[in-house]
């Protein structure tokens, strides 16, 4: 059976993913406010997001775009990785995301399952290409 | 207005169901098909058959909300909503002036003997005078037999071993009747192998679409109607119009009983955002390809389940009769229940009309 699957719009993706972001930088940092125990929240001036440690697979991705988009600068803005949805890593600052059309985001899945067992890693960066 | 004309039959205490028309109209006598009851003319939506709005559009994208995993692939397998509401021939019947009766057949899934026998004894007691019926109006002084499936069979059997029962009867009309048999009766697996022929994740759907048809093929009322039985044999052996009464045979050629739909994760649900969690589930229906519709995808064993050429329980060319008028329409077999276009041309027929035949 071939199971036939509604296509994504991209902008239309790209419009939700901004209307649904949250600054955590500014939700956890500043006068009062904590980062929730067992998150880690970095500034990525003092943390640099580097490309090459980035997933394989991602790294993987983004060449492919850089090869059918010779020229394109692209810089990677923020990053986080979610433990079974939860937030264990975020590298962010009080910065806002790309604009739509300078927007970029990757990402990867890792999953493990057993009969008593879960564990959904996800890693999501977020880039700005020029 | 439904009024109780009680009968006995076998020592069992039955009733008519008898409603009120206009005078000088005939009055229509509905019988059921194997299997079902009265309800089948009266509100067919009860009955359980399939009635799916398989043109029904398709509802709009549906938020399952935020989740710590990817939304991939199929979310769940289902099928059209039921169509309603359902017209039924009591009804449509009714709204057009027309008096009709009818009954549950004693012993509806066994051999058409016994059905045969009661109704000769319902037709005698609704040609008892009115007062020992005790119904408002006279009964009509013609009566039309309008019957959907066996009870074409049905109706025929008590005319040619009754000649002389019903000497007001004017219109004979079989919907999807097999006439000359039905080749599941022959092949009574089939429908069970059309069920799993399906991937078997989806057969529970289908049983709930296909199961009540295979287990009827197997009672002996379906399998007194296998080609070329002893039963149909005899039946058409001599049989001849009666002087002076119509007859219209009606066929279905469309096996169309509900589509298969599945709702899906739009790929939006597989890409995680900046958010806790961050995937965001969002579902689309679509129709299953190549599978859908039932049972347009089975392989057409035989002409009964073959669209364009049967209704799923009957073929098209098994539903004549060689001195009836005939009409074929794109209705699968319970549709004949409640389908408008249908009603529209025996409404016409009762009204003496049959020029859109022409």
């Amino acid at each position: 059976m071939v199971q036939q699957f509604p296509s994504a719009n991209p902008l239309d993706f790209v419009r939700k993913f901004r209307s649904n972001y949250v600054n955590l930088h500014d939700l956890w940092s500043g006068d009062g406010k904590q980062v929730p125990e067992g998150v880690t929240l970095r500034d990525p001036k003092r943390s640099p997001i580097k490309e090459s440690s980035l997933p394989e697979a991602t790294r993987a991705l983004l060449a492919e775009y850089r090869k059918a988009n010779p020229g394109l600068k692209i810089v990677i803005v923020k990053y986080m990785r979610t433990v079974n949805g939860v937030p264990e890593t975020v590298v962010d600052d009080g910065l806002e995301l790309p604009p739509e059309d300078e927007f970029l985001s990757l990402s990867q899945t890792v999953t493990l399952s057993t009969s008593d067992h879960i564990r959904v890693v996800t890693e999501i960066i977020v880039a700005r290409k020029k | 207005m439904a009024i109780t004309i009680p009968y006995t039959f076998n020592d069992r205490d039955k009733s008519i169901e008898y409603t009120d028309g206009d005078a000088g109209k005939p009055l229509v006598l509905l019988l059921h098909g194997a299997g079902g009851t009265s309800l089948d003319m009266t509100a067919p939506d009860q009955r359980g058959y399939p009635h799916y709005d398989y043109a029904e559009p398709f509802p709009p994208d549906r938020d399952e909300g935020w989740s710590a995993y990817p939304g991939v692939g199929v979310w769940s397998f289902t099928l059209d909503n039921p169509k309603e509401p359902l017209i039924s021939w009591q009804q449509i019947l009714q709204d057009n002036g027309f008096p009709t009766a009818t009954y549950s057949q004693v012993d509806s899934t066994g051999p058409i003997q016994s059905a045969e026998d009661e109704l000769v004894v319902v037709i005698n007691k609704l040609q008892m005078p009115p007062a020992k019926l005790e119904l408002p109006n006279l009964p009509a002084k013609e009566l039309v037999i309008l019957a959907h499936s066996r009870g074409g069979l049905l109706a025929r059997k008590v005319l040619k071993d009754h000649a002389d029962l019903v000497p007001n009867l004017t219109t004979v009309i079989t919907l999807d009747s097999p006439h000359l048999g039905s080749e599941l009766a022959n092949l009574a697996n089939t429908l069970n192998d059309v069920i799993l022929w399906f991937p078997s994740s989806i057969q529970p759907l289908i049983t709930q679409v296909l199961g009540d048809f295979a287990n009827l093929v197997a009672q002996p009322a379906w399998q007194e109607l296998a080609v070329g039985s002893p039963f149909l044999m005899d039946l058409a052996n001599g049989e001849g119009a009666l002087p002076g009464v119509r007859y219209f045979t009606f066929g279905g050629i469309s096996v169309k009983l509900t589509r298969l739909l599945s709702w899906v994760y739009n790929l939006e649900s597989a890409i995680p955002q900046w958010h806790w969690p961050p995937f965001h589930h969002v579902i689309t229906l679509i129709e299953v390809p190549v599978i859908s519709p039932v049972a347009n995808s089975v392989p057409p064993v035989v002409d009964e389940i073959a669209n364009g050429k049967g209704d799923i329980l009957t073929a098209d060319k098994r539903c004549r009769l060689p001195f009836a008028v005939h009409q074929t329409n794109a209705i699968n077999h319970p549709e004949c229940l409640w389908d408008p276009g249908l009603q529209a041309q025996v409404l016409s027929i009762l009204g003496d009309d049959t020029g859109f035949w022409e």
